[in-house]
């Protein structure tokens, strides 16, 4: 199968990456909140965004990498800690580092650990994650 | 047991009843996670062992944790969520229902009336299948 996506392989320790930034809008929040009905937050007046709305744009800087396309056969663990407030306005861009990565017994896929650190505008760290990502490899095709 | 959110103790349970899960949400899903083919592409997820386009699992977060908010922290002024560990264990698709467990494992009151909360959850779908369990810790503040 022809795929955009990268495989297992090609995901030593150690590969690290940066995403584009994205800009929080208000509408993100309400639009979340209709969907999940998290409870309205604010920081100093400013709409807060609630912490899993921040885990789905960290999961989606992930995925405008490209390397999941076609690859990609589910996310098996997310872990987030939220270090700091984010609101309407900020600008999220995630550092990812792969941290582990091990290949099945089959050896037709491999389990990934991505390593992720949220920075808004200031670079401060909003928020860490471990998300653990099963991924096709080469053996598959 | 009074699970209301002034009398929660350690060990009591909080359930969550029947979200169902529409298009929409698989769609506001795709807007902040991207549309890996695993939520798009039915003919290719047919192919596979999910039989078709899945909900993304921080969807099925969200809205478990959303609905509990809802149901048994309605007294509480702010909510500030520090830490989520889910791990998925199975698929949920549109039209499915899910339901959700949560336990308190620990609790702490440090200034005032606010509450540090502990929490570890299952939901299920459609009343059987588990598709995710896992951890929380919240501050739940100024509670009337």
């Amino acid at each position: 199968m022809e795929t955009l996506g990268l495989y297992f392989e090609d995901f030593p320790v150690g590969k690290s990456g940066v995403s584009v930034g994205k800009t929080i809008s208000l509408t993100d929040i309400e639009l979340y909140n209709e969907m999940a009905g998290w409870p309205d937050s604010t920081v100093s007046g400013i709409k807060a965004a609630p912490a899993m709305l921040v885990t789905m744009i960290s999961a989606g800087l992930m995925t405008r990498q490209g390397f999941y396309e076609g690859t990609l056969m589910g996310i098996l663990n997310n872990a987030w800690w939220y270090k700091a407030p984010v609101v309407v306005g900020d600008t999220l861009k995630i550092k990812y580092r792969v941290s582990k990565a091990s290949l099945t017994k089959r050896g037709d896929k491999g389990i990934i650990v991505f390593s992720i650190n949220v920075y808004n505008q200031k670079d401060e760290i909003v928020a860490e994650g471990e998300m653990k990502a099963m991924m096709r490899a080469r053996e598959s095709e | 047991m009074n699970n209301d959110f002034e009398s929660i103790q350690i060990g009591a349970v909080l359930e969550v009843r029947e979200q169902v899960f529409s298009e929409r949400d698989l769609i506001l899903g795709i807007l902040w996670e991207g549309d890996a083919q695993l939520h798009t592409n039915v003919p290719g997820m047919g192919k596979t062992s999910f039989g078709t386009t899945i909900v993304h699992g921080n969807s099925v977060t969200s809205k478990i944790i959303g609905r509990l908010f809802r149901t048994h922290f309605k007294s509480v002024e702010e909510i500030i969520v520090s830490e989520i560990d889910v791990a998925y264990l199975g698929a949920v698709h549109v039209g499915d229902t899910i339901q959700g467990k949560f336990r308190i494992e620990d609790l702490a009151s440090p200034a005032g009336q606010s509450k540090m909360l502990s929490m570890a959850f299952e939901v299920t779908k459609n009343g059987q299948e588990l598709v995710s369990k896992g951890s929380m810790k919240v501050e739940a503040a100024g509670n009337q």
